[in-house]
């Protein structure tokens, strides 16, 4: 622990009270067991198969967790595109570059919230109400287009940025364009799902090397964990 | 990289990704899930950042080892993500044996017990816990700061409940 805390008493006292994990000796084949499959493209992973048939409707879709005012129109000029709703209520749990999805299909599922001629708007929950924020948060499905909602709430003065369809196009939804494989933990996130059926994190490559967009994640959680919210809706 | 450079670089990360989860998970699903975190590494090697492995390792394996957790879970699915780090160990998987130390650790949120324990157990970095929180170093100097100073204050009420609870 070489920093600042180095000599810290607190945390020296945390440190003397934990015991030594007995872990188990690794071997290195597991290793080279884990590099011999090269099937699978660098930079995504596939999903599974019912989710891809369910998205097989519409093709490429997209998808995206924002937190948006639902009171703000946005006036960029998206085109109206089908879209099934079936992949809300029964894609189950995909798996996102190591993590999860979550599932709408139990109590508290993603319901529409606001049809709007750009999209449509879906969550599970409405912070409006328990919040002094005009916020929600809303997962966008749109096709082979992410789109934000151009509004970000209260304090994360910045949060919008992160969705704007530039930066989508700037990357255009290959692995190269994206700069990191994992989603934030503890966050929100934005996922990808494009048209080759691999599903992104969506962290642009021009916020990620400076840290921008995890101090704008940061500064979001922080201000709705200041705000008491306890749970954050996912689906 | 190949094969044989990713075998060189990960190979004295074996036991460092052990203990992690070991701190986190039953001792019967670490190689499991060892391999599953090597798997991912593989196939996003070539966004490793240089220097920062074990880091990203971690990250690698704080997603892997929630996805573990959620899987275990009823509700597993509908576990927020945004105040729930699904990685962060409780007292109980670090086996803290000073039971006021042990209570205020659990006090905390997983956020907290999540940056203390990359800090405190696995001796990382502040810069390779930026790493693997994807956030910048000021920012996790911050975090750790507030959440050493929740711990602290836990702590102290701890003692002032077991000096209370001797009168």
């Amino acid at each position: 622990m070489k920093n600042q805390f180095e000599n810290d008493p607190v945390l020296g006292q945390l440190s003397k009270a934990a015991r030594r994990p007995k872990a188990p000796k690794l071997s290195e084949d597991l290793l080279v067991a884990a590099s011999k499959d090269s099937s699978v493209k660098d930079g995504k992973f596939k999903l599974p198969a019912l989710f891809l048939s369910l998205a097989s409707a519409t093709a490429a879709v997209a998808l995206v967790a924002v937190v948006a005012n639902p009171a703000i129109t946005n006036t960029e000029p998206f085109s109206q595109t089908e879209f099934n709703e079936d992949l809300l209520v029964k894609s189950g749990a995909s798996r996102v570059d190591g993590s999860f999805m979550s599932n709408p299909d139990l109590p508290g599922q993603a319901s529409l919230l606001l049809e709007a001629d750009f999209g449509d708007f879906y969550a599970n929950e409405d912070w409006s109400t328990q919040l002094d924020l005009e916020a929600n948060l809303y997962f966008l499905v749109r096709n082979s287009q992410v789109f934000q909602v151009y509004r970000p709430i209260d304090s994360p003065s910045k949060f919008w940025e992160i969705t704007r369809p530039k930066y989508i196009e700037e990357q255009g939804f290959n692995s190269t364009g994206l700069c990191n494989f994992a989603l934030p933990m503890g966050r929100p996130s934005f996922l990808v799902l494009a048209s080759d059926g691999g599903l992104y994190n969506f962290e642009p490559a021009n916020l990620c090397q400076n840290g921008k967009l995890g101090e704008y994640l940061d500064e979001l959680d922080e201000a709705l964990s200041e705000l008491g919210v306890k749970s954050t809706p996912m689906f | 990289m190949d094969q044989d450079k990713f075998v060189a670089t990960f190979r004295s990360h074996l036991q460092d990704v052990s203990k992690y989860l070991t701190r986190r998970v039953e001792i019967s699903n670490v190689e499991d899930l060892a391999s599953e975190i090597f798997e991912i590494a593989w196939r996003k090697r070539e966004s490793c950042p240089e220097g920062f492995e074990l880091a990203w390792l971690y990250k690698i394996a704080g997603f892997v080892v929630s996805n573990h957790r959620k899987k275990l879970s009823r509700r597993a699915v509908m576990v927020p993500l945004l105040d729930h780090d699904m990685s962060a160990p409780s007292a109980e998987d670090v086996a803290l044996d000073g039971s006021a130390v042990a209570e205020a650790f659990d006090k905390l949120s997983a956020k907290d017990r999540q940056v203390l324990s990359l800090l405190v157990f696995e001796q990382l970095s502040i810069k390779e816990i930026a790493v693997v929180l994807g956030t910048t170093e000021n920012n996790t100097s911050q975090r750790i700061k507030r959440a050493r100073e929740r711990l602290a204050k836990h702590l102290a009420q701890q003692v002032s409940d077991t000096h209370e609870g001797g009168h």
